[in-house]
């Protein structure tokens, strides 16, 4: 590179800086428009379709987004030397001069005569150039719309989230949020009923916590992902829960023999659950029923002998049971009191037996609690993204909320609480308590009858104290012609007929009328 | 810049100060003579030195040919003047073989030369001549020699042909054909003088001395600094600026300007951007450039394309100038090649 190549490179470079800054600028303003009127185009057909917009979680990416293309727009907006001159020459004024120089220094054989003049020319011209004048880095109309449409997006992030128009499938979608708001506020009511008549410290722990994202779902404005992060969250909280409760229960319960096989409890968690829990209500029933022989036995003079005897027939029927450790451990020890003579160290015992075994209901009860609640929780959320994927958003939203839990239809195999959503169901007739996984748009076939005899039982009446005075009132008859001409109906349907009369327990003078009105019509059906 | 560089670009500097102040001489001596019509006496001291042919077009009694008339007194050049006229034969301008008998009765050809072949030649009202006359002008307006009974005899340099031509739409004339338009590097519209103008006209040609112009420059000069023109670098996005602009002007093109599409059957030739780069070169020494740039072409556009476009017939039919056409090229041409920066 020649000496006035170097020199007209480092002249020029100012400029070519910042002509880079402000077509970089140019660009991080139109990335920027075209970010901001995708997201406010994004947010109005929030206001129509239900669709989720989530400006929080895409607001990182976007500005990393812009960050990247920034620098690397600085990069490739970067002119070369021979346009930074041209532009230079224009803004100044410079009839080509800049770039006429630029070409020649770039060529390969060395200029001389008039190009040197005309490059000398041009050194002296670019020596008085002001960069800030010939390239001001400036506030472009772009990014002045750019910050409009930002301010315009806050605006609508502020004041407009979460509206919809009503009648819209986005309006359905905020009622269904706002029904499953108010599900979410009983089930989280029942909650704190349950925790509290039962003693749940889990449930009542957790009631506040689900009322509360119900109500925020209730408000006026909430957008689907709101209502859906609120919701699973709920089910979040809920499920941690039940799975602290449960740990605690297994825990108690480590020491309890299993229940043997062939009892007929499937071996799914849910089935685990439920025998745990007959086990212990088993347990609590064997020992209520002998602390109260023991109380019967003091006041009525229970021999030490009977009393031990007792106490070692629980103790084999807690055994059989496989109750948790700690309550057998109690038992034996008041056994051995008894026997010992030691009937009130023996009652301490079979009361501590029995404050575990209570404290155990307990949990099993708040972990039960729970558990319905999250299910609640969880199916207003299916409901909440089947409104948003528009499927049958008409039919939810006339649907109740699911203010009470699904009952089972009385069978040989009722659902067990504490069941998990993972666990099918158990098969039987009207057994099914969850949503199905099918896809097909056909129902299946319907559902078999069970086969329970129908008594009929009605209330007589009695006739009335006064008189009863019949009017017939007989109007004007018209001779008019049939709308329809009479005429024979379908062998099929003529077959159907007979059938139908025949089977039904219908009056024989009632069938006479019948067979005599279709003969009129053209024949004997 | 390296010593070793510097004399040559000094000497450069002084050559072209000197060709600027010749330029202006001569400019300042048709201003003598001539009232008003700047900008055509510069355009006709721009082809001058150019080395190209100018075509002037206007009513009669303009002042045409007292221009060409005060240029020739200006230049240290042998004039000729060719008065065009519906008879005159190629032979009356070219030259002819004359048998002329010697003192010891011997006769011979000798060649009688035209007066094409003077330096400054004048053709006047030159579409009153037939076509076919018109064509004698051909060949030697552009190989700068005339070949007669198969021998080729060059023309002295510097040779300058400068006709006039009256509007074709007056009686008894005839359009000069394309190829010989083509051979202008200009054609320059004589407007008629504006009042001041007429009063500066009357006191200066009917005063007792009307004003001559002083010879100013020789022909070995004038051959100088057409060859210093030559050698004003050209950059190349000047180049392209002169090509798109030529090619702006075509119909085929598929971004060609719009009134070109509309209005033209055949654009500029070749002959037209090297007009435009001839002119630019002469007109940045003349304003003390030692390049040409993009301005010199937007100035020199239209008087060097205008009579190399021929318009179609609805170009013709709505009364379409080639002038209208070329600005609308150059607005073509400027949004084509504007420096862009990325984003």
């Amino acid at each position: 590179m020649t000496e006035e190549a170097r020199e007209l490179h480092r002249l020029l470079r100012p400029i070519v800086r910042r002509l880079a800054i402000a077509a970089a600028g140019r660009f991080a303003a139109r990335a920027i428009i075209a970010a901001a009127a995708g997201l406010l185009v994004w947010a109005a057909v929030t206001a129509v379709v239900p669709v989720p917009f989530p400006l929080a979680r895409l607001l990182p990416w976007i500005a990393a987004a812009l960050v990247i293309g920034a620098v690397v727009a600085t990069r490739w907006c970067r002119p070369s030397l021979l346009v930074a001159a041209r532009v230079a020459d224009r803004r100044a004024g410079l009839a080509d001069r800049l770039g006429t120089a630029v070409d020649l220094l770039g060529r390969a054989d060395r200029p001389a005569g008039l190009a040197q003049l005309q490059i000398r020319d041009a050194l002296s011209a670019a020596t008085a150039l002001e960069p800030r004048a010939v390239a001001p880095i400036r506030v472009s109309k772009d990014a002045w719309l750019a910050l409009a449409l930002c301010l315009l997006l806050a605006g609508w992030v502020r004041f407009g989230a979460g509206l919809a128009v009503p009648g819209t499938p986005a309006g359905r979608m905020i009622a269904t949020i706002h029904r499953e708001g108010r599900a979410l506020v009983d089930v989280g009511r029942r909650l704190d009923d349950t925790g509290r008549a039962g003693r749940l410290p889990e449930a009542l722990r957790a009631a506040p916590a689900v009322q509360e994202a119900g109500r925020r779902l209730e408000a006026p404005r909430v957008g689907w992902d709101d209502a859906m992060g609120q919701v699973r969250d709920v089910v979040r909280q809920l499920q941690a829960a039940q799975d602290s409760v449960r740990r605690r229960i297994d825990q108690a319960m480590a020491g309890g023999r299993p229940t043997r096989p062939g009892t007929g409890t499937p071996d799914t968690p849910a089935g685990r659950r439920a025998d745990q829990a007959q086990r212990v209500d088993a347990a609590r029933l064997a020992l209520e029923d002998l602390a109260g022989a023991l109380r019967e036995g003091t006041g009525t003079g229970l021999s030490a002998e009977e009393l031990a005897r007792r106490l070692r027939a629980l103790s084999d029927s807690l055994d059989q049971l496989g109750a948790p450790s700690g309550v057998r451990a109690s038992v034996d020890r008041a056994r051995r009191a008894a026997e010992n003579g030691q009937r009130g160290a023996s009652s301490a015992a079979l009361g501590d037996a029995l404050q575990d075994l209570q404290g155990l209901e307990r949990m099993l009860g708040d972990e039960q609690a729970l558990g319905d609640a999250r299910r609640q929780a969880q199916r207003s959320a299916e409901r909440i993204a089947q409104a948003a994927r528009g499927g049958g958003t008409a039919q939810s939203a006339q649907q109740p909320g699911p203010d009470t839990p699904s009952q089972a239809a009385s069978g040989s195999n009722p659902i067990t609480p504490g069941s998990d959503d993972t666990t099918p169901p158990p098969p039987g007739p009207n057994q099914g308590s969850l949503a199905g996984r099918g896809t097909g748009g056909n129902l299946g076939a319907p559902t078999p009858r069970l086969g329970g005899t129908r008594t009929q039982g009605r209330l007589q009446g009695l006739p009335g104290p006064g008189s009863t005075h019949v009017r017939e009132i007989v109007g004007p008859g018209r001779a008019a012609p049939a709308q329809h001409p009479a005429g024979r109906p379908p062998a099929d349907v003529a077959h159907e007929i007979d059938h139908a009369l025949s089977q039904d327990p219908l009056p024989p003078a009632y069938v006479t009328l019948v067979r005599r009105y279709f003969d009129t019509l053209g024949g004997t059906p | 810049m390296s010593n070793a560089d510097r004399p040559a670009a000094d000497l450069a500097a002084h050559t072209a100060d000197e060709f600027r102040r010749t330029f202006g001489l001569v400019r300042g001596e048709l201003s003598r003579v001539i009232v008003g019509h700047q900008e055509l006496l510069d355009l006709v001291v721009t082809a001058l030195f150019a080395g190209g042919h100018v075509l002037l077009e206007g009513v009669p009694g303009l002042g045409k040919t007292l221009l060409v008339r005060t240029l020739a007194q200006a230049l240290d050049l042998r004039f000729a003047r060719i008065q065009f006229t519906p008879d005159l034969m190629p032979a009356d301008i070219l030259g002819t073989n004359l048998v002329v008998q010697d003192d010891a009765g011997r006769r011979r050809f000798e060649f009688q030369p035209g007066p094409i072949f003077g330096q400054i030649v004048l053709a006047d009202e030159i579409n009153r001549a037939t076509p076919k006359t018109q064509s004698a002008l051909l060949e030697a307006m552009q190989e700068h020699a005339v070949s007669i009974a198969g021998e080729s005899r060059p023309i002295e340099e510097p040779f300058f042909v400068l006709a006039t031509q009256n509007p074709i739409e007056m009686e008894g004339t005839y359009p000069l054909p394309e190829a010989q338009l083509d051979r202008f590097l200009f054609k320059l519209r004589v407007a008629f003088p504006a009042l001041d103008e007429l009063r500066e006209i009357a006191d200066r040609t009917t005063g007792p001395e009307p004003a001559a112009a002083r010879r100013v420059v020789d022909g070995a000069t004038l051959r100088r600094f057409q060859a210093f023109a030559r050698e004003v670098p050209v950059a190349a996005h000047v180049q392209e600026y002169a090509a798109r602009l030529v090619l702006a002007t075509h119909p085929e093109p598929a971004e060609t300007a719009e009134s070109a599409r509309r209005f033209v059957r055949y654009g500029a030739s070749p002959r037209g951007l090297q007009a435009l780069i001839r002119a630019g070169k002469v007109r940045a020494l003349a304003q003390g450039r030692a390049h040409v740039a993009t301005d010199d072409l937007r100035a020199l556009a239209v008087p060097s394309l205008r009579h190399r476009i021929l318009l179609n017939f609805e170009g013709e039919a709505q009364g379409i100038e080639p002038e209208r056409v070329i600005e609308d090229a150059l607005r073509h041409t400027e949004a084509q090649t504007a420096p862009a920066v990325n984003a």
